[in-house]
């Protein structure tokens, strides 16, 4: 019978399965899962987070803090990174709380990537340029913020930071000495250290970091960096993020633009891996990461979210889709923001947002490049701008 | 091409062979008596092992894996297809008597569904319906710290075990209320349930007994540790409860079960160590049916764990199983850890709810999260949880978890269950609604008005699918000898009668929905049609339709000795065509319904068996 044919494969999954959870249950294993997820067999503050798509390869970053030392509310934090392209890093951060609604940090990591992309400068870089280099990052940086009321906040930090751009081979991919052998970006096999001082202001009236269906963030930033070889410069950044509810519980429209740029003072140019492009939370999503660099970046990022699951209210733990579509591109001067040069990727993507916040999220995302699949613990809405005191690297500045 | 058509052809002519056994049943008609006990009781001496489920295993199973057999099984689809031609997606209750009724067993016994239930019995519940004496202290014999709320098995000075639990913090009365009304109604509708009363006192009634151990999660990695309790365990268990007046703590008790536990039921398949399981509990009318109650009552938390089963010794070691439902506290809005609008109306992972809200993208809202929306704004929810009308279909009821007995229920079997809860009427539920220790009054007075609304919207869906013509009965004298009697015809109205003979007799039955105030006797019409039947139930000859006299009260009766009877039984002797069928079939002003069936025995007068 045909109907059998098509249906025998279905009636052995189903008794594929039932044997797989016997056979689990009799050995052990859904107890120890159970207990797993109850997390009674990891230490109380730490945290795992996945990612994958972006750059290549699969990368995990373990945390850990402690909230309670020397004072309650006051947190150290440790974290590890690496992935299966050879990501490594380790940062470490401290968060102090002073009088008046003031909060003091401080942080550090190191950080190395060997199989960084590059595809040359500027809004027309061409796929077909990928090339790779050898990216090593350190820093250290202290930062205070000042609650000004319910929803403004200042920031004031300096960060001081050491990068390093190499040749390296250790890949199927060319090396940017290859494919760029007679140019080589400004700052390839240099180092560029210098000290950035900034200022920031920002406006947030959407505190939920979940299902955000009001309110928004506005944020200002202008800062400036010195550095060896009489690099200097200006770079500032202005970015609007707003929450739309929709026509039911928890539909809403996500937008976000951001307009930032680097304006060089004196003669010596900016180092290739001190230009804006687009990484986390800039991010294309259609496109790569790091595909494009240079002096401008201006973005527009929309993002419409439904709910599909809900673990057992419409707050709290569940799943909910979005479909989205992220235009921008970078650019040197302001002449070259033309339709021309903008990009456009679209694609969806699923929201894990747990009882602590968000989780994670699986996207799906097509450009003219083609396909790209990601899983990320953070969001670009909404990102977690303290993560660079837990070991984010600041640069470029957001 | 020809060979995929033939294909189809025969998957259609299967399906509606399908549809057409299921539709009538199969046994032959027998001049007996009705079937009324189940012999489940028979004594064995081999204890039955304990069965002990795992949650995460059971969740799975009962979501993915057995979801995945039911619609890939060959019978299955063909019986879905054979729906579309008027049958059942699955074959017909097992444990049913040629009434449709279900006989007494270990799993249930017939009680307001068929017999008058006094409002005393009703509010009564199982037991006596007092709780843990309080004639002297309850002694603390086990403690439960895990879980969503806390709680612990105490003795009282009776000797008696007790349960007792607590409502969530800041929801007083939550859970408590339910857990004694719901199993109270699950007791008069022939369930086995356990004693559940309310409970009311202070912390000087309590004393922790000798030797008693707890579980506790201790140290920086809150590992779970057994260790002896001791008297700050108990405290921080009340620390953690809502006290209704200072030092004063409202929680159900539970009474423990007769006989040994040994574990819950699954809701497929039969318990092979049971010699007197003889039938698949996903065949049972009780459980299939028990679907329905569960709407009712929003009883939502039916995984197989929130049942159990007892070994009952009645001769030295040898005893029986008899089956229970247990642990009410997500009933009636209420939830464990709280209300949840969701619960109730979703499965906890419903792929196919999911997968609509992808495809939607958004534009058709969940009744839930309406639900949601809309009612934290009245003060009651905090009592009472999210128990409505508005937003509430019999039909799109679900657990919490897929349930295989739920999945096999049929037309009939929420038929049966509709009956027996239309059987409670408001006095009913007033009588079981009086809570002496709820928190608020005016919450279980609302939980009695939609619960009386809710019954009566289940009623009008199932009285709607299957004619509620029921409690058939034969009065008068019926004697028939084997020589076919005359009849006589009115030449002006052609209304026949009975020349001579012995019958003498009515078929009397009644209309629920009428009767129980569904519809109005004006805007009901039945009508009738007879025909003498072999043990086949293959006619000699049909009678035409004739209308049936109803009283107000929806009391309907048919006259044998004329009229369409009076035709058919002039059709054949009884050594030809021994039974008499009625049928009937109902016009509430959108049409003629389906028929039902009723066959009469010509030697004994009996009432042999219903088709619906």
């Amino acid at each position: 019978m045909p109907y059998e044919i098509i249906a025998f494969p279905f009636h052995m999954v189903g008794k594929g399965l039932e044997y797989t959870i016997n056979a689990a249950e009799d050995a052990g294993v859904t107890h120890f899962v159970r207990n797993l997820v109850q997390r009674r067999y990891f230490p109380p503050y730490t945290s795992l987070k996945l990612r994958a798509g972006g750059q290549d390869g699969f990368g995990a970053t373990f945390g850990i803090a402690y909230p309670e030392l020397p004072g309650r509310g006051n947190t150290v934090r440790l974290k590890l990174d690496a992935s299966t392209r050879g990501d490594r890093g380790i940062g470490a951060g401290a968060d102090f709380g002073t009088l008046r609604d003031g909060e003091v940090q401080f942080g550090g990591g190191y950080r190395l990537r060997p199989h960084v992309r590059f595809y040359g400068i500027g809004p027309d870089s061409r796929e077909q340029d990928e090339s790779i280099f050898l990216d090593e990052a350190g820093f250290g940086a202290v930062s205070y913020a000042h609650a000004l009321g319910e929803a403004f906040s200042t920031k004031a930090a300096v960060h001081y930071t050491s990068l390093a751009a190499r040749g390296t081979d250790r890949d199927d991919k060319p090396p940017l000495q290859e494919v760029f052998p007679g140019e080589p970006p400004v700052g390839f096999h240099e180092r560029s250290d210098g000290v950035t001082a900034l200022l920031q202001l920002e406006h947030d009236d959407a505190p939920e970091r979940t299902r955000p269906n009001r309110g928004g963030i506005q944020r200002g930033k202008v800062s400036y960096f010195t550095g060896n070889e009489g690099v200097r410069f200006w770079t500032w950044r202005a970015e609007i993020q707003q929450f739309l509810p929709l026509w039911f519980t928890r539909r809403s429209l996500a937008v976000r633009g951001v307009l930032s740029k680097i304006e060089p003072r004196g003669d010596s140019p900016v180092p290739f891996q001190r230009l804006l492009t687009n990484d986390d939370p800039d991010l294309m999503r259609g496109y790569k990461d790091v595909r494009f660099r240079d002096l401008g970046i201006a973005l527009a990022n929309v993002e419409y979210r439904f709910p599909i699951w809900s673990l057992d209210q419409s707050t709290g733990t569940g799943v909910d889709m979005y479909v989205f579509d992220d235009v921008g591109q970078v650019f040197s001067d302001w002449d070259q923001i033309k339709t021309n040069n903008l990009t456009n990727s679209y694609g969806g993507g699923f929201r894990l947002g747990s009882r602590e916040g968000f989780a994670g999220r699986l996207e799906f995302a097509w450009s003219e490049e083609g396909f790209l699949a990601r899983i990320a613990a953070d969001q670009i809405f909404q990102f977690d701008k303290d993560e660079f005191l837990r070991g984010r690297v600041p640069i470029p500045e957001r | 091409m020809k060979r995929t058509r033939s294909c189809i052809q025969l998957v259609l002519i299967v399906a509606s062979m399908t549809a057409a056994s299921a539709t009538r049943a199969a046994e032959k008609l027998v001049d007996a008596p009705i079937v009324w006990y189940e012999d489940d009781r028979k004594l064995f001496e081999q204890l039955p092992h304990e069965r002990e489920p795992s949650v995460a295993k059971d969740q799975f199973t009962q979501s993915v894996i057995r979801p995945l057999q039911r619609n890939t099984r060959f019978s299955n689809v063909t019986r879905r297809v054979g729906s579309l031609f008027g049958g059942d997606h699955v074959m017909p209750a097992a444990n049913i008597n040629t009434l449709g009724e279900v006989p007494n067993s270990t799993w249930f016994t017939n009680r307001i569904g068929l017999f008058p239930v006094s409002l005393e019995d009703a509010a009564r519940g199982p037991g006596e319906g007092d709780g843990p004496d309080t004639s002297g202290v309850w002694t603390v014999v086990s403690a439960k710290t895990e879980g969503v709320t806390p709680g612990f098995n105490i003795k009282d000075p009776k000797g008696d075990t007790y349960l007792i639990k607590f409502d969530p913090f800041g929801y007083p009365g939550l859970t408590t209320i339910p857990g004694q009304i719901v199993p109270r109604i699950f007791n008069a509708a022939g369930y086995n349930v356990p004693e559940d009363v309310v409970v009311s006192f202070r912390r000087e009634r309590l004393v922790l007994g000798k030797d008693v151990s707890i579980r506790v999660k201790e140290g920086v990695n809150q590992t779970l540790i057994k260790r002896k309790m001791v008297d700050a365990d108990l405290e921080n268990i009340l620390e953690r409860v809502e006290q209704v007046t200072p030092g004063e703590y409202l929680a159900i008790s539970s009474k423990f079960l007769d006989g040994k536990p040994i574990g819950p039921f699954d809701y497929k398949g039969r318990r092979h160590d049971d010699p007197n399981d003889h039938i698949r509990h996903e065949d049972r009318r009780e459980l299939r049916g028990l679907r329905i109650f569960c709407a009712w009552l929003h009883h939502f938390d039916t995984k197989q764990h929130n049942s159990l089963d007892t070994f009952v010794k009645v001769d030295g070691n040898k005893g029986y199983i008899r089956h229970h439902l247990i642990d009410f506290a997500s009933t009636l809005g209420a939830g464990a850890n709280g209300p949840k609008a969701k619960y109730g109306r979703e499965y906890g992972v419903d792929l196919p709810q999911i997968f609509g809200r992808m495809f939607a993208v958004g534009l058709k809202e969940d009744d839930w999260r309406r639900v949601e929306e809309e009612y934290p704004a009245d003060n009651l929810v905090k009592y009472v949880g999210y128990y409505d009308t508005e937003y509430f279909h019999p039909k799109g009821f679900k657990s919490l978890i897929p349930n295989t007995s739920f999945a096999s229920m049929t037309d009939d079997d929420g038929y049966w269950a509709a009956k027996i809860i239309s059987a409670f009427t408001d006095a009913h539920l007033a009588a079981i609604g009086n809570v002496p220790h709820a928190p608020s009054q005016e919450a279980v007075q609302y939980l009695i008005t939609i619960l009386a609304k809710r019954r009566d919207i289940i009623a009008r869906e199932w009285f709607t699918r299957v004619p509620p013509a029921d409690f058939f009965r034969m009065e008068g004298t019926w004697k028939e000898d084997e020589v076919v009697p005359a009849v006589s015809s009115d030449p002006l109205s052609g209304f026949v009668t009975l020349k001579e003979g012995g019958v003498d007799a009515q078929m009397i039955a009644r209309d629920l929905g009428v009767e129980r105030g569904i519809w109005p006797a004006e805007k009901t019409t039945w009508q009738v049609r007879c025909a003498v039947v072999d043990e086949d139930r293959n006619p000699e000859v049909w009678s035409g339709w004739q209308k049936i006299e109803m009283e107000r009260n929806g009391h309907m009766t048919v006259t044998l000795a004329e009229g369409s009877a009076a035709l058919a039984l002039a059709t054949a002797p009884p050594s030809k065509r021994p039974f008499l069928a009625f049928e009937m079939q109902v016009d509430r002003g959108d049409g003629w319904s389906n028929s039902v069936f009723v066959y009469a025995a010509r030697r004994s007068g009996r009432i042999v068996a219903v088709d619906r």
